[in-house]
């Protein structure tokens, strides 16, 4: 329960379908935060709703998981030129393993999130599938998730439109109704945003802006840690007068390698294989896919041919770093696996 | 409380009869809480709790040459020396502690500067051990520092006379709460000569060193919980309470692998049992033992409520994974035979469930 109208949602849910329900906020972040599942506020709204649900709430300090297996890796990615996904970390590492295990010792016999996503279970196989709410979904940040974990968790609102979950939480009077999302990663501040967080725990370096046709330097950008594969921004313009569109980060070269949005289209993207999860079974088999790179990223057909992706129609480029989820053509809603993009 | 109250007009300071006779029940109160504390009335300033009488203790003091305070303070302590000696851009120096939980004197001493703002609590909250206070005092006195002396008793105030373990303070906090008495009421008691500027300023009560009307309801309860405190340890029930206690720790010691009681060798307040568990996370223990029906603590818990390793025991050498095990257990006077039994079976059955899976 992060103090969010979703997963007080999903609590009050369970508790009305019987179930035994335990809240758990999780700590796990120090620093300063303006929300998310990080702030005091946030606590304290997620302990009320529990408490208007009659069920018991606990906070677990999982800080020094959150900063081994999320911030340091972050950190280090952005320093390595990659932009990682923090979201996809923390569900993949803390929320659906660390907690995961903890549940287990502690005897429950399901983890239940706020995610607007769906699991579906037949024939002793659990599916993973798209929220009902399209502009809602995040069934990408879940899409790491396998059998294991997909067999022991409960996503209770995935079935439901955002309005109905604000619907439901304000019949019920529940504070957290009418509560703003947040939308950023959690332990980096709106007013510092990456650039302060990243100053502040690695060093930033200026970075040439080179054409990559012609291998001409046209520009320089003071934070190329900074910069993501596909970006437009602070690149400048080409003489066609159409922004330049990052499609490299070479940190070796302290470089950003540019392309008129044209020429930076790409019709194939390089997954890592090590980091390969299938919701069920395996994606070896696999050929046909539609893959999405970002959280709402709409999700475009390709095929898989080992460590590669090759796209049906050339799309923007994709950072190194994000998390490639894979859904079935036949069944669009369906989750079939996921990779990290690699450069 | 009501009874003292009752029919009173809430405003103490009114220059009318019925203002009068509240100021005489208020009054009453502050000569009751003096003679438990063994000081004089003008001595005490009615605070709202615990927090408040540390933060004026160190806020209020006039500038020191430093602000010292032991590694296992409360952070009403902490944040308020680090205050101070910020705003009166002064060191703030921390004193360390022995493995046992101790200050250690002789570094404390080779550490303080004449005139400094010390602070130490009397004993601490999470493991229970008594500062010696008296052999500090007494060695700043031998070395010749003069010092300004606050000391914490609130975790002490419970089951230790807190007029004889604070002999040597300038100032000494209490709160009501921590003895039964009601929850937003403090004491600072302030030994005469010394100058105190108040943090709350308006109608200059307190003697000028806390203002706002006075919460005489508050202060009457304050007055009971620490008569009938002194009046247990009189009659002996800390020490039986001592037998329960360590009837507690040899049980989960006996039963559980790898549990150590912390700070054994030390002098403790004989209502507290602490112990860390290897292996064990505190917060993961707490869920279980919450499941039944037993309040115990992790020992420190960050804003948020969760559980984090204990800046006391960190101080005191413990290894951090071994700190993230520990839980506190408090016994009252009316903590019975059986309510030990059920709360060491309750920790063994816990600790079991938790490690069998593994």
């Amino acid at each position: 329960m992060s103090g969010g109208v979703d997963s007080s949602v999903a609590a009050s849910m369970l508790v009305e379908q019987g179930h035994e329900v335990t809240g758990v906020t999780l700590k796990l972040w120090g620093g300063p935060s303006d929300s998310g599942c990080c702030s005091v506020a946030d606590v304290e709204d997620a302990r009320h709703v529990a408490a208007q649900l009659a069920i018991d709430h606990h906070v677990f300090n999982m800080g020094e998981e959150f900063e081994e297996h999320v911030v340091a890796p972050y950190v280090a990615a952005h320093a390595a030129g990659h932009t990682p996904n923090p979201c996809v970390e923390c569900n993949r590492h803390l929320k659906f393993d660390a907690l995961l295990e903890v549940s287990r010792r502690l005897g429950f016999e399901a983890l239940a999130t706020g995610h607007h996503a769906q699991v579906v279970r037949h024939d002793g196989v659990t599916e993973l599938r798209r929220g009902a709410d399209g502009a809602k979904d995040q069934s990408y940040v879940l899409s790491m998730l396998e059998q294991e974990q997909l067999s022991e968790i409960l996503l209770p609102i995935g079935s439901m439109t955002k309005t109905d979950v604000r619907d439901h939480a304000s019949a019920r009077g529940l504070r957290t109704s009418n509560k703003a999302e947040s939308q950023d990663t959690c332990f980096i501040e709106s007013s510092g945003g990456r650039r302060r967080f990243l100053a502040e725990r690695s060093t930033l370096h200026q970075g040439a802006i080179i054409e990559q046709a012609t291998g001409r330097v046209v520009g320089s950008i003071d934070d190329l840690e900074l910069v993501t594969v596909g970006q437009r921004q602070r690149l400048g313009v080409d003489e066609n007068g159409e922004r330049r569109v990052a499609v490299k980060i070479d940190i070796g070269r302290r470089a950003v390698l540019v392309a008129s949005p044209a020429d930076s289209l790409i019709s194939e993207v390089a997954i890592d294989l090590g980091t390969t999860t299938a919701t069920t079974g395996s994606l070896e088999d696999r050929e046909a896919v539609l893959v999405q790179f970002r959280s709402h990223g709409e999700a475009v057909a390709g095929t898989l041919q080992g460590d590669r992706v090759i796209l049906d129609t050339p799309i923007n480029p994709v950072a190194s770093g994000q998390t490639a989820a894979f859904y079935d053509p036949a069944d669009p809603a369906r989750v079939l696996g996921s990779a990290l993009v690699r450069s | 409380m009501a009874e003292a109250t009752a029919g009173l007009v809430p405003n103490p300071s009114g220059a009318h009869r019925y203002a009068r006779a509240t100021r005489a029940v208020l009054e009453e109160a502050r000569e009751r809480i003096a003679a438990v504390l063994g000081v004089n009335s003008r001595e005490i300033v009615l605070t709202s709790g615990g927090t408040e009488s540390c933060n004026l203790a160190l806020l209020g003091s006039p500038k020191p040459t430093m602000v010292a305070i032991s590694a296992v303070e409360h952070a009403a302590v902490r944040a308020g020396a680090e205050r101070a000696a910020r705003v009166h851009g002064v060191p703030f120096v921390v004193l360390p502690v022995t493995t046992d939980g101790l200050v250690d004197v002789d570094q404390a001493i080779a550490m303080i500067t004449t005139g400094a703002l010390v602070s130490v609590m009397a004993a601490n909250n999470e493991t229970g051990v008594l500062q010696p206070l008296d052999a500090l005092v007494a060695a700043a006195e031998a070395s010749g520092r003069t010092m300004t002396l606050h000391v914490d008793a609130i975790a002490s105030a419970p089951t230790k006379d807190t007029a004889a373990i604070s002999s040597g303070a300038a100032m000494i906090s209490v709160a009501a709460q921590k003895l039964g008495g009601p929850v937003g009421t403090g004491v600072l008691v302030v030994r005469s000569g010394l100058s105190l500027d108040p943090m709350i300023t308006g109608g200059g009560q307190e003697g000028g060193r806390r203002a706002g009307t006075e919460d005489v309801a508050g202060a009457v309860g304050l007055a009971c919980a620490l008569e009938e405190a002194r009046a247990e340890q009189i009659a002996g029930a800390p020490l039986v309470m001592r037998g329960r206690r360590d009837r507690l720790e040899s049980l989960l010691l006996d039963a559980v692998a790898g549990s150590s009681v912390t700070a054994q060798r030390s002098e403790r307040l004989d209502g507290h049992a602490h112990l860390t568990f290897e292996g064990i996370r505190s917060e993961e223990l707490l869920v279980l033992l919450d499941r039944e029906g037993i309040a115990a603590s992790a020992g420190a818990a960050c804003a948020s409520g969760a559980p984090q390793a204990s800046h006391v025991l960190l101080a005191m050498g413990v290894d951090p994974q071994r700190a993230r095990g520990a839980l506190r257990m408090t016994l009252a006077t009316t903590t019975t035979d059986d309510d030990v039994a059920r709360a060491a079976a309750a920790v063994i059955r816990s600790i079991e469930a938790l490690t069998a899976q593994r």
